[in-house]
């Protein structure tokens, strides 16, 4: 792989097959010439990020945003497609990998040795995490008695401070207030001019104008470009709209170009 | 198949402080939240015992099989590996599929997987054995002179167990009914090993049946090792009945865990 890249795609393609039932999932799992109906997630994705990079994905629901981000961080695998990691890569989902019966410490302490570090480590990394926390005594309570705000704050602090050399933060700080928004963004600077490299899935256009170096905008699992945000943002919102106002059929026979969206909008 | 059984046993050993780490975190926080914690490890098995040695030592009037330990004592040393074996039989196999909310967020070399479970009951097993230690000196008894050869049996356990939780583990993500099946042959084994009953007294038939039971062949060591000094190279021929049998499940365990790993986060 080139020296300053972190991830590398080269037409990644996710299909899921679509078992009607349980009986039907056996035979597709067990029968080699039993194929069900598929769908596709991701249909050719390329990418190449570079270290310290902070790349935006947006698209609509069920464009293959979360799947391409799970794909990167090593947790689903692709059907086809190559993909190169350099680093350790942590991804954050609101709530991420944190267990409810668990108190906030215990959470802290089990995410810790989830990623394999040493108790040694652990105990030094845990003040700074629940400093930015900032959850008062509610870290030692379980954290079913949680808000999801403070859930968020909790999965973000663990996550920035296991120091992952590639941060994947999938929808996790819509929950957050705006002070602890701002404290992330300062939070993922810092990352960015440590040269690590992050990714951003967001429905927040705002924050993503504001932060990303680039943004990918996916739509039906395909990559409709990857441009600086104020190139891609406003054509995307136009298009959402467009979008909505749209019958089932309209919307699944709709076939999108960013180049239409920009000539019309920029 | 070797290729597979390279990438188990690779994946385990380059990540073995973190699974051991896992196992010893898990059988602890197996019991957080509960006022009494590592303790349920304990209260629970001895309720068990208790009500067993009520039904066939007093009930039923079970003897013990041989002279010089009472019915108790000859249970107590079957029944908790018996304990162990149950439940890492049930966990192996629940351990890829109830774990999805981990293995969904974070990313973990999946090998490792069910094979920390099998750690984790060890870790609780150990402190029971120390239990039944001190039960048996307290009650006045002694111990046999084979008693270090123990832990051969203890490691027959944790290997047969670590190909049962790849192969099971693997079944149960893709054929859930794995799960309820497996929870009717266990009750089924509970009754069909030497654990709360002697089977010395059954026709030689059933006893060459009965002897290709893995779990028979290490629950009759514990007592050979503690209680009668009945030598390893006694049992050769079991042994080998049982060794191929564990190393049969884990070639297989290995090659299905690889079959189906990149299919795993799809199904759970």
């Amino acid at each position: 792989m080139n020296l300053g890249l972190a991830v590398k795609c080269n037409k990644i393609v996710k299909k899921y097959p679509m078992y009607k039932g349980n009986y039907d999932r056996l035979k597709g799992l067990l029968l080699p010439y039993y194929h069900p109906e598929e769908f596709t997630a991701l249909n050719g994705i390329d990418l190449e990020l570079h270290k310290g990079e902070i790349l935006g994905i947006i698209g609509l629901n069920g464009s293959g945003k979360s799947t391409l981000s799970s794909i990167i961080a090593g947790i689903t695998y692709p059907d086809g497609g190559t993909l190169e990691v350099d680093g350790e890569v942590s991804m954050m989902a609101a709530s991420a990998g944190l267990d409810n019966y668990l108190t906030g410490m215990e959470n802290i302490k089990y995410k810790g040795i989830l990623l394999g570090f040493s108790k040694a480590e652990i105990a030094e990394m845990t003040p700074d995490i629940i400093k930015f926390a900032d959850i008062g005594e509610h870290i030692h309570m379980p954290l079913r008695t949680y808000s999801s705000g403070m859930k968020s704050r909790l999965g973000f602090a663990v996550s920035v401070h296991m120091n992952p050399d590639i941060l994947i933060i999938d929808e996790a700080l819509a929950v957050g207030d705006n002070s602890f928004t701002d404290k992330c963004m300062n939070k993922m600077n810092e990352f960015k001019e440590n040269g690590k490299t992050i990714v951003f899935v967001s429905h927040a256009v705002t924050q993503m104008n504001d932060f990303c170096d680039r943004v990918m905008w996916l739509h039906k699992g395909k990559t409709l470009g990857i441009e600086k945000p104020e190139k891609i943002i406003n054509p995307y919102c136009w298009f959402a709209r467009e979008f909505n106002g749209l019958t089932n059929e309209e919307r699944s026979r709709f076939e999108p170009t960013l180049q239409f969206y920009q000539e019309k909008y920029l | 198949m070797f290729s597979a059984v390279k990438t188990v046993v690779k994946e385990n050993w380059d990540n073995r402080v973190r699974m051991v780490r896992l196992a010893n975190y898990e059988s602890k926080a197996q019991n957080n939240g509960t006022v009494f914690g590592f303790l349920w490890n304990f209260f629970n098995p001895a309720l068990q015992i208790l009500v067993y040695w009520f039904v066939f030592s007093i009930g039923l009037q079970v003897n013990p099989p041989r002279a010089g330990y009472p019915y108790i004592i000859w249970m107590i040393v079957g029944i908790i590996p018996w304990f162990y074996i149950s439940a890492a039989l049930q966990q192996g196999a629940m351990s890829i599929f109830g774990y999805s909310g981990v293995l969904k967020k974070v990313y973990l070399p999946l090998a490792i997987v069910p094979i920390k479970t099998v750690f984790s009951g060890l870790i609780t097993h150990i402190w029971s054995m120390v239990v039944v230690f001190v039960i048996i000196f307290c009650s006045g008894n002694t111990v046999s002179d084979k008693v270090y050869q123990l832990p051969y049996y203890t490691f027959c356990i944790v290997c047969f167990l670590i190909g049962w939780s790849l192969f099971s583990s693997a079944i149960t993500v893709v054929f859930k009914d794995f799960q309820k099946i497996l929870t009717a042959v266990i009750r089924l084994l509970f009754y069909i090993s030497p654990i709360v009953w002697d089977q010395g007294n059954l026709p030689q038939a059933v006893q060459g049946f009965f002897k290709w039971n893995p779990f028979a062949y290490v629950l009759q060591g514990y007592r050979n090792a503690i209680l009668y000094g009945v030598s390893i190279s006694e049992t050769i021929d079991t042994a080998k009945g049982f060794w191929l049998l564990t190393i049969i499940l884990f070639l297989l365990g290995s090659s299905v865990h690889m079959k189906f790993r990149k299919k795993f986060m799809d199904l759970i």
